[in-house]
């Protein structure tokens, strides 16, 4: 048998969920509707939107505190995890070759 | 809209349907292979697929078609794995029953758990190579990097699975 | 304020005793990135590590390594990954370990021809480990590790298993297939 043979059938084609095609173009929808309503407003709509922007941005600037605080944190617990990860698979490495060689 | 191709312009709802389904497996299984994560792979295939969409423009042939799903996907792919937390999802959720082969062997599932120490691009090589059997020049052109990278992700990722299999000592005999 | 002048020592004392188990890592490291096809750089202290620890502690599945980080002062990782053999100047690794100073004990070393080269560090305050260093390098990949702080080699090692990959640890059965 050869020995990449699990290898090869490992890496087989799968199908994604059923509904997959169907997904997409929901998303491509979606897409063209906001690109559709994209276009901009007469001036006198343009002032309302701007005002109604920056009340909003100050809504959101504590808000948007908060979700940097989240994103940092996330982001900083998921390079922690690859840190231990990599810490760990390097000890258990001399752990293993420590191992073969009493074996023998 | 303006700046339509006349292939996108040919190109309505149900044709880019029929377009999606026909390659659907092919870009969802280079990110599920690599990912080992259902659900991110589902969501990589989609924002593939809508990238296509959008970039319809600069696609010349079918074949064209082909290499930029390919390339794209890899690195889509690529970008998950560096921006995501790291934990592969246990294999049985990655590869329900119902798609499992149905001999599916300890090797087998051992080769896609092990997918998941690989670093990034190795697991992107050896998806094109055994997944889409590329040969390494498509594969340096695919994801442009030199040849020589594609050999030594290649050897070192094949020798990754098959040192990792003899370790848990489930080859198959 | 001769209380708080004693504090004040004690502090410079203590900060002093930390920042020993801290190694620079920085010299070099841009050469490595440049020719790595691959690298990763961690570096988490002070709140940003709080900050993890905090968040890895709200995920169940992350409970263990919470543990391990809740109380730790600091977490460096290198790693580099290149395209071919002998890619990266072997001198880093000497420069490197030239800046582990008085305090560290070598508690393993694994040298193989060819393959990989594993020193392990470790900085003790009498029986406890507070700093751990690693060193792996292989022909084609260079990783340093620097953790600053309490830490259980064992908890450490066990945590392989906790990513969802089988372990790699040793077993008490001799290994199927060829020895390198």
């Amino acid at each position: 048998m050869n020995e990449l043979d699990p290898i090869r059938r490992a890496f087989a084609r799968v199908e994604p969920p059923a509904g997959f095609a169907a997904r997409v173009l929901e998303r491509v929808d979606r897409e063209e509707a906001v690109v559709l309503q994209g276009r901009w407003p007469r001036r006198w709509l343009r002032h309302a939107v701007a005002a109604g922007l920056a009340l909003a941005i100050g809504l959101s600037a504590l808000a948007g505190w908060n979700w940097n605080r989240q994103k940092r944190g996330e982001a900083a617990a998921a390079e922690a995890l690859i840190a231990l990860r990599i810490a760990s698979e390097k000890v258990n490495l001399a752990k293993q070759t420590v191992h073969e060689r009493s074996a023998f | 809209m303006t700046g339509r191709s006349a292939i996108r312009g040919a190109v309505d709802h149900a044709a880019f349907g029929d377009l999606v389904r026909e390659h659907q497996s092919m870009v969802f299984s280079i990110a599920q292979h690599t990912l080992q994560d259902r659900e991110a792979a589902e969501e990589v295939a989609q924002d593939v697929f809508l990238r296509l969409y959008r970039d319809l423009d600069s696609i010349e042939s079918p074949q064209h078609m082909v290499h930029w799903l390919r390339r794209v996907t890899a690195n889509r792919c690529i970008d998950a794995i560096r921006r995501r937390r790291w934990r592969p999802v246990p294999i049985d959720e990655s590869f329900p029953a119902a798609e499992r082969e149905p001999e599916d062997s300890l090797a087998i599932r051992t080769v896609r758990r092990l997918m998941g120490q690989l670093p990034a691009r190795q697991r992107v090589v050896l998806a094109l190579r055994f997944q889409e059997e590329l040969e390494i020049p498509e594969i340096a052109r695919t994801l442009k990097i030199p040849l020589n990278t594609v050999k030594s992700h290649l050897r070192r990722g094949v020798e990754a699975l098959r040192r990792g299999m003899e370790r848990t000592g489930r080859t198959e005999s | 304020m001769r209380k708080m002048i004693v504090m004040m020592f004690a502090f410079a004392l203590f900060a002093g005793t930390l920042s020993a188990q801290k190694i620079a890592f920085d010299v070099d490291t841009r050469e490595l990135s440049e020719k790595a096809i691959e690298t990763v750089e961690v570096t988490l202290d002070g709140e940003i590590l709080k900050l993890a620890s905090k968040f890895l502690a709200a995920d169940e599945q992350d409970a263990e390594a919470a543990a391990m980080i809740r109380g730790l002062q600091g977490i460096y990782v290198r790693s580099y990954t290149f395209a071919e053999d002998g890619a990266y100047d072997a001198g880093t690794i000497g420069r490197f370990r030239s800046r582990i100073g008085t305090g560290w004990q070598k508690i393993v070393n694994v040298k193989s021809a060819g393959q990989e080269n594993v020193e392990i560090y470790t900085h003790l305050k009498g029986d406890a480990i507070t700093g751990l260093v690693v060193i792996a390098a292989e022909p084609r990949e260079l990783t340093l590790v620097n953790i600053v702080g309490p830490i259980d080699l064992a908890k450490l090692s066990s945590l392989e298993g906790q990513f969802g990959v089988p372990r790699i640890s040793a077993s008490t059965e001799k290994p199927a297939g060829k020895v390198k």
